[in-house]
């Protein structure tokens, strides 16, 4: 009886001593900077009292590492001129994108943690592990692989199926998309093109119309970019001029194909203007426009912007009369205006329509 | 004819009378004064059967059924009453040189009693005709200030014929929104007919490329508008002009027979986008009207379309409207024509047996 109480109270002498002088471990962490899982099960698991222990532990970046390769197309669209009539046109391009998903790789160290006399110190040491790599995190990284013309194929442009040529060009020879005629009216600025291809991924193409010309600036939108610019894609010069042109001294033409005879009704023909400046002066930006009662002759912006002096400038414009017109003539005028205000020269014309 | 007669007699009795005061006047004798009276009385009583005549003819009109007939009626009337009313006055002017006579006549002798009392009769009976005159003036001035309401505001006729030969029908979509139309655009022959009067000073040769220019082309604006200012002036001022686009909506169902597209004028109805441009350009555009689509299809549900305003086609054309009271007037005129052709017929014949005798 004596030696079981003695017993007892020993046993729990022990258990108050320990419970007393126990050292505190440092609270578990399942993040931080790179505690692993072996690391967390040695700190919970009892420790030989003055023992060193290892971690591992992610070290300095090596490299990144591609773990997948994707490959995708797009359409990418440029404006080009196209003759014979020096017209806009959309270029369509096929580019091949790779797309690399990527891993960074970190060396491997070992930690090893060497306990000091006193529990509650010790010291760090740091062995690199040669042959073992710390996997990060993953990226992906698109890269343009290459490109080539869209050749020979059907595109869907706003709706609109056309096709490409050897060059990639699109061809709209019944003038369905008229990019021209997208711009006529005076207060469009910007028209969106939606280019689908297929098997490709589809694009948007802003076009802009900037008249008069807007000043030089640093920082650009992505709308102010030169390539999507139809006046100078056309080569035209819109920018104001400070100097008052002769707006009278302009000698201005009309011109039709030399072949041509009458209209027929639903094909479409050439009109080019032609303006002459023999004044000292350049014009401002010059454009002309058609009025009319046909649908198909009426409402045609022409663009001449800065025509210098001595320089003769022409554009032409597709014009049809409609099939639906009933009378055999066809009437329209021209009239002209510039950043400086109304030109009095104006262009009446008739044409025979055949059906 | 008996009136005039007296009219006349009177006034070479006054005239001799004026001619004797001033070198030496001859008096009038009593027996003439009372022959003058006589006369006087006489005109006086005719007058007021006439003016009878008036009252039964107004009370008679407003019973009338047929506008026809109330505007014949009306202006038959507005007529007498012009010449009743012509016939007091003149009355009264015979009256007042009566007056006169009887002062003269008074003042130069020393009058019998018999005499005073008679003369005094008379100047009684003058007042008395006075105040019936004044009444009766009154009230036919105020008859006629009605009569004229009554023909301004009859019922325009249905179509009238106007000069050249065009006739205009009447388009009513409401009492507020009527005015005339042309029947039909203007022929080729009436467009050169119209432009020959205008232009007196082309000659043939000219007048006959303007004629072919006319048949082989059409018209244009200005020269649609030139026609209409000038049967405007052929109207007596009432305005005629081509068609406005607000008067469209009325002639919806004109329009379905119209065998050509036509020119509008006026206010015009466009877009924002083209007024812009219109503004932009220094340009000025014409209207045009095409309900049965002759020039070609469009999206319009009005159908009006815009035009250059100097193009011709032969599928384009001319149709001019004007106010209703230029209807009216015609009319008027028509009915005032007939009447004096009735009125010269009736005097022609117009002899009593006892004129006749005489």
């Amino acid at each position: 009886m004596n030696k079981s109480i003695l017993t007892i109270a020993f046993l729990l002498f022990a258990g108050i001593a320990n419970s007393l002088f126990a050292q505190d471990y440092p609270p578990l962490d399942e993040g931080g900077i790179g505690l692993s899982p072996e690391v967390l099960r040695t700190l919970t698991a009892p420790q030989p009292k003055h023992n060193s222990y290892t971690t591992r532990c992610k070290g300095a970046f090596l490299r990144t590492k591609v773990v997948n390769t994707k490959k995708s197309y797009k359409v990418a669209a440029n404006l080009t001129i196209v003759e014979p009539f020096q017209q806009p046109a959309l270029k369509l391009e096929r580019q091949e994108y790779r797309i690399y998903t990527e891993v960074r790789l970190y060396e491997m160290l070992l930690r090893i943690f060497t306990p000091g006399e006193d529990e509650n110190h010790g010291t760090y040491d740091y062995q690199r592990l040669d042959g073992e790599v710390w996997e990060g995190e993953t990226s992906e990284r698109t890269v343009l692989h290459g490109s080539s013309p869209l050749k020979n194929i059907q595109v869907n442009i706003n709706g609109i199926t056309l096709m490409t040529d050897d060059k990639g060009v699109v061809l709209d020879p019944e003038i369905k998309l008229d990019i021209l005629g997208s711009f006529d009216d005076l207060g469009t600025r910007k028209v969106n093109f939606f280019i689908e291809a297929p098997e490709m991924e589809p694009v948007d193409f802003p076009m802009n119309r900037t008249m008069p010309k807007r000043q030089a600036k640093d920082d650009r939108g992505i709308d102010e970019e030169e390539r999507y610019e139809l006046l100078v894609a056309l080569g035209l010069d819109f920018a104001l001029s400070k100097g008052e042109p002769e707006q009278d001294a302009l000698q201005i033409k009309a011109i039709l194909p030399t072949d041509f005879a009458y209209a027929q009704a639903g094909t479409h023909f050439p009109l080019k203007l032609q303006v002459k400046n023999p004044s000292t002066r350049q014009t401002s930006c010059l454009i002309a426009r058609t009025f009319s009662r046909c649908p198909g002759l009426n409402g045609k912006l022409f663009y001449f912007g800065a025509v210098r002096p001595g320089e003769t400038k022409e554009f032409t414009r597709m014009i049809v009369v409609d099939k639906t017109e009933k009378s055999n003539t066809a009437n329209l005028e021209i009239r002209f205006s510039d950043s400086w205000g109304i030109l009095q020269q104006n262009l009446p014309l008739t044409f025979t329509v055949i059906h | 004819m008996r009136r005039l007669l007296n009219a006349i007699l009177f006034f070479l009795l006054c005239g001799v009378t004026l001619f004797a005061q001033s070198t030496p006047q001859v008096m009038p004798s009593f027996q003439e004064l009372m022959s003058e009276f006589t006369i006087l009385q006489e005109d006086h009583t005719e007058n007021q059967k006439l003016l009878s005549t008036v009252y039964t003819g107004l009370k008679e009109l407003t019973q009338t059924a047929s506008n026809d007939a109330i505007l014949e009626n009306s202006i038959k009337l507005y007529r007498q009453i012009s010449e009743v009313i012509s016939a007091i006055q003149q009355e009264q002017e015979q009256q007042v040189a009566f007056k006169n006579t009887i002062s003269r006549y008074s003042g130069d002798r020393q009058l019998l009693r018999q005499e005073q009392t008679y003369l005094s009769h008379y100047l009684d009976e003058l007042q008395k005709f006075g105040r019936e005159q004044e009444g009766a003036m009154a009230y036919l001035q105020q008859a006629q200030k009605q009569l004229s309401l009554r023909i301004a505001n009859m019922p325009p006729p249905p179509r009238f014929t106007g000069n050249f030969d065009i006739e205009f029908v009447l388009i009513a979509t409401d009492r507020n929104n009527a005015f005339y139309i042309t029947k039909e655009p203007l022929s080729q022959e009436q467009i050169f007919t119209i432009w020959k009067a205008m232009h007196p000073e082309l000659n043939d040769q000219e007048l006959q490329k303007i004629q072919e220019d006319f048949k082989q082309k059409g018209i244009c604006l200005y020269e649609a508008r030139q026609i209409a200012a000038c049967m405007g002036r052929l109207f007596g001022g009432f305005p005629c002009t081509l068609p406005s686009e607000a008067q469209v909506a009325a002639l919806r169902e004109y329009g379905q027979t119209l065998p050509k597209a036509v020119w509008l004028d006026g206010k015009q109805n466009l877009e924002p986008v083209e007024k812009e441009a219109l503004l932009r350009f220094g340009m000025t555009i014409g209207r045009v009207w095409d309900p049965t689509a002759k020039l070609g299809a469009h999206q319009n549900r009005n159908a009006v379309i815009s035009e250059i305003p100097w193009a011709k086609y032969p599928e384009l054309g001319c149709v001019l409207t004007t106010v209703i009271d230029a209807g009216r007037a015609k009319k008027r005129a028509i009915i005032e024509k007939l009447l004096d052709e009735t009125a010269t017929q009736v005097d022609q014949t117009d002899n009593t047996p006892e004129e006749d005798a005489q």
